[in-house]
């Protein structure tokens, strides 16, 4: 300050060099370095010794000398969002602190145990009772209005209310001297988040890199992640805090006294001892954890901020949540995202991290005890995100590793439930706290859990929601359409068997048909689902959608085929019925319009030798359906359904009779021709093509086989999300035909050249409209 | 600002009804907080809103709702100044998603930086000192920083806000500033020689 006036003198007119005698020596590179290392010193908490790197170079002495002045006035004086916070300790954690010289209340300080997200937590002495509890400072006396201190009050004298036994039970919640705070009940122990650390180190893992942003992991070393909180609201902390004696530095939250390594060795990851033993008991405790938290879902109150840093373990083992009723003042004004904030975005469920006032109810919770014993039996966070932006986008976008991928030791029943509760929707997961303490339960009885992985479906609409582009959704056509041929492989499987299989292997063979019947459905219903809703925005001329639509158009017609004659599954018939007949209209126009796609492309009218009168009159009925049909699209939602069939099924019958009065009749054949030469294995489904060549029931399941096969590669593919290749066509489709070439007899392959006749040269970018039969 | 009169005496005249007073004081933090606006604001909007403009927003309410400003020492009126600024970048980017309609992408982004601009605002340039005396050093020494920085070279301080207070490595940084990490190490260099000469022998 009393420099303040020199300021003005400094060179501001200038290079540092105009300065600066030493101008050159500034560019030395050992500067840079030795400067580095100096801050690098400073952001690891350490006081490093001026002098020592002085003398390291004596013959920079002089410049490096301010550097480091400068260095410690940017330092010191910009805490901002250098990965530091380790300044020195902060003196309100003062054992001497003067707090412990007045009472507050009822309650008289002993001594600092530790600081979290919340304020300082003390041991204190509950005068009246002659009890010990640990007393919660809150820190946002000066910046609260009275409507968010009154709103405090409430959430924590609802906190209060809870009694059970993994609950921190709270004894009273006050305000004195403007000093908000909470007692509760000290528990001897250590928070998760402490255990984890050290299992950590006993595991020789070492500590969780964290990157220049991450300034509270809560698994870095303790002065950080807990001294940030109190950083932010240095000056609005108690009143008393001034004090001139520096304190020990802060240690965790309410971790009382220094046994930790007990139960660290309680809790080893020692693989020479009952690994089992060690995954049965994160399970137990995740267990009570869980019913805890079903206690309170059932008062009406969401902890919304469960992590490692709030479950504490005591040395008998018992977990007990703590904080209830406090994270709604993370939010509050003035006490904005103190502190430890990686350290609670880690745990957010993606429902608190989209940043949506969407209400979170108690599932929140159920995510981010999941997420929080993930983390104990893997040791290592779901998302190890750097930055807080990162975790956001991964605790939106990323599935979690399979913990299992991380340690195979771990139970497979106990991935399937903590993955099951990390579901990024809400509706995916336990449905309450209540059904996960179940799932547990049953799996420490060694019953079957309810808990399932995720069926084809869910990983295909998960898959389609981290893949939004048009390109994933054509692949998820694909794929989907392949599994769709698989499915409908099972059923006519089903049915040849029937004549032979005995009874009961038929019985398992149904049902199995009939799960994949299901689920082929599903499949598709959500094909549909997509082309309907999803690729509505695509910009004309929509072919990704057609394509969607007709493939879900084939699968249909799969179905009420294999369906047809089953009495059991009438109703079922009926639906699938119903839900065709609303595709069949929309698709009876897109069909000609896929005939008209494959049209439009060059290299089909050079093969069949379109004159420039066809050409042109072709793309004038393609210009004049895609126009008739975004009319008959227009209003679409307000039409009723025969209003809507009737348009379709007009607009469809005007494109036949073009295109059936452009064209001439071998060229109508020649374009069914081409169209089989593109549909790939698919083309032997096709009941024209099957009688035609007579198939075997021995050639058909080898045909099945081969599609199956082909499948099972681009499935492959898919999983690791690699797209399939651009030669798709050639790589995949074009082999698997070869192969089913070779089961044909010598007749059948005359018969086959005659349905494709010669090849089509040139590269089709659309696939052809399908294998839809003319309506 | 002249160094014959502190914040505090500044404060008290203001109080006592000196709009010229008011004026000088509010001065006075004129570049630490535009220092605080342009790391809160972050690179990312900055194309959309101004840092001067937040900082001039910010010194016209804080000389309008004076009066009502209760306290008596600087920290507490930089605090004051900080939750103003907090409330009109606030309101800016409500505004500002207001008139977009409603971008999840961009709420999220948006909710993002402005967690870490208010987690900026609260720890702000505020460290603890070991004393009281030491807690207004340390602050007015935050002042001065901003002042300070103000009177580099572009370069130079650039690097250094990058750096110390938007935390980037110097990898980051030098990806920021296009160019070598090479480079933006002997600028950083240089702005902390020469930074410790603007501020004089203060250390």
């Amino acid at each position: 300050m009393t420099d303040n006036s020199q300021q003005h003198s400094g060179p501001t007119d200038g290079r540092a060099g105009d300065a600066e005698p030493h101008d050159a020596i500034l560019d030395d590179p050992r500067l840079a370095q030795a400067a580095q290392e100096y801050l690098g010193e400073l952001e690891s908490g350490k006081r490093p010794d001026r002098r020592r790197w002085l003398e390291r170079y004596p013959d920079l002495a002089e410049p490096l000398g301010q550097c480091l002045d400068g260095l410690e006035l940017v330092y010191h004086a910009a805490p901002l969002a250098s990965p530091l916070s380790d300044h020195p300790a902060p003196p309100a954690a003062a054992t001497s602190d003067p707090a412990a010289a007045n009472p507050l209340g009822d309650f008289q300080i002993v001594r600092e145990i530790g600081r979290g997200g919340m304020g300082i937590v003390y041991e204190a002495v509950q005068l009246s009772l002659g009890r010990r509890v640990a007393l919660k400072v809150l820190p946002f006396a000066a910046t609260f209005d009275s409507k968010h201190l009154q709103r405090f009050r409430q959430e924590a004298q609802a906190a209060a209310q809870l009694h059970h036994t993994n609950i921190v039970p709270v004894y009273a919640v006050g305000c004195e001297r403007g000093i908000h705070f909470y007692a509760m009940q000290l528990i001897e122990g250590q928070s998760l988040d402490a255990l984890i650390r050290q299992l950590r180190e006993q595991a020789g893992m070492g500590p969780l890199e964290i990157g220049p942003a991450d300034t509270s992991s809560p698994s870095r070393n303790r002065a950080p992640s807990s001294s940030g909180p109190i950083d932010a609201t240095g000056d609005w902390s108690p009143p008393w805090s001034d004090s001139g004696a520096a304190g020990p530095p802060p240690t965790d939250v309410k971790r009382v006294e220094p046994a930790p390594t007990q139960l660290s060795s309680h809790f080893s990851t020692d693989r020479t001892g009952n690994e089992r033993e060690r995954y049965r008991t994160i399970a137990k405790c995740m267990l009570q954890a869980a019913e805890a938290l079903e206690y309170a879902h059932q008062q009406g109150i969401v902890h919304r901020d469960i992590k490692p840093a709030n479950l504490l373990i005591d040395f008998r083992g018992t977990v007990w949540i703590t904080d209830f009723g406090l994270a709604h003042f993370h939010d509050a004004p003035g006490l904005t995202q103190t502190g430890d904030i990686l350290g609670t975005v880690r745990y957010m469920s993606p429902e608190q991290a989209s940043g949506q006032r969407v209400v979170l109810d108690h599932r929140t919770d159920v995510y981010s005890l999941a997420a929080t014993f993930y983390e104990w039996l893997t040791l290592w966070p779901v998302f190890a995100g750097r930055t807080r932006h990162s975790l956001l986008s991964d605790v939106l976008n990323r599935d979690p590793r399979s913990p299992r991928s991380i340690d195979r030791g771990i139970p497979v029943e106990l991935e399937i439930i903590v993955l099951k509760a990390l579901s990024k929707p809400a509706a995916d997961r336990y449905a309450s706290a209540q059904e996960l303490a179940d799932d547990l339960r049953r799996f420490l009885q060694d019953e079957p859990i309810r808990g399932k992985r995720p069926s084809l479906v869910e990983q295909a609409r998960k898959w389609s929601r981290r893949h939004p582009s048009l390109v994933a959704a054509a692949l998820l056509v694909m794929f989907l359409g392949l599994i769709g041929s698989l499915v409908s492989n099972w059923l006519i499987t089903r049915a040849n068997d029937r004549t032979t299989a005995a009874l009961a292997q038929e019985r398992l063979r149904a049902e199995e048909a009939e799960r994949s019947f299901q689920q082929a459905r599903q499949a598709v219903d959500f094909l549909i689902q997509v082309g309907q809703e999803e690729l509505v925005y695509e910009p004309p001329p929509q072919g990704l959608r057609k394509r969607v639509l007709e493939t879900a158009l084939v699968y249909y017609q799969d179905f009420i085929a294999q369906r047809r004659g089953n009495p059991s599954s009438q109703t079922e018939l009926i639906a699938v019925q119903n839900r065709l007949k609303k595709i069949l209209d929309d698709l009876s126009v897109l069909e000609g319009a896929g005939q008209l796609v494959l049209l439009s492309e060059p290299v089909v009218q050079a093969d069949l030798a379109l004159d420039h009168a066809q050409r042109k009159r072709i793309e004038g009925i393609a210009k004049d359906f895609d126009q008739r049909r975004s009319e008959a699209l227009h209003n679409f939602n307000q039409l009723s359904f025969s209003e809507r069939r009737s348009r379709f099924l007009e607009l469809a019958r005007a494109n036949d009779r073009a295109m059936r009065a452009t064209l001439a009749q071998p060229q109508m054949q020649r374009l069914a021709q081409i169209t089989l030469q593109l549909q790939g294995p698919r083309a032997f489904n096709q009941p024209e093509v099957i009688a035609r060549l007579r198939l075997t029931d021995l050639q058909r399941q080898t045909i099945r086989q081969i599609e199956m096969d082909t499948f099972a590669s681009v499935w492959a593919e898919v999983k690791h999300k690699r797209p399939p290749p651009d030669d798709f066509r050639e790589k995949v489709l074009q082999p698997a035909v070869e192969k089913i070439l070779k089961v044909l007899t010598p007749e059948q392959l005359i018969q086959w050249k005659e349905l494709v006749g010669p090849s089509l040269q040139g590269v089709v970018e659309l696939p052809p409209p399908g294998s839809v039969p003319p309506l | 600002m002249s160094a014959a009169t502190t914040p505090e005496e500044l404060l008290h005249q203001a109080r006592s009804g000196s709009a010229d007073q008011l004026g000088r004081l509010l001065e006075i933090y004129r570049h630490y907080l535009r220092l605080l606006a342009r790391v809160e604001i972050g690179r990312s909007l900055q194309a959309k809103l101004d840092a001067s403009d937040l900082v001039q927003d910010t010194l016209l309410e804080a000389h309008r709702s004076f009066p009502r400003f209760r306290g008596s020492s600087e920290t507490q009126f930089v605090c004051w100044l900080r939750q103003i600024m907090a409330a009109n970048l606030a309101n800016l980017l409500r505004r500002y998603l207001g008139t977009q309609g409603r971008d999840v992408r961009l709420e999220r982004e948006l909710a993002v930086r402005l967690d870490q601009s208010s987690r900026i605002l609260d720890r702000g340039l505020f460290d603890r000192g070991s004393s009281p005396s030491h807690q207004v050093f340390r602050r007015e020494q935050a002042v001065l920083l901003a002042d300070a920085l103000e009177k580099l070279p572009e370069n130079y301080r650039e690097v250094i806000v990058l750096r110390h207070l938007e935390g980037l490595t110097f990898p980051e940084v030098s990806r920021r500033m296009g160019r070598s990490v090479d480079s933006v190490e002997k600028l950083w260099v240089r702005g902390l020689a020469q930074l410790r000469q603007v501020m004089g022998g203060v250390s």
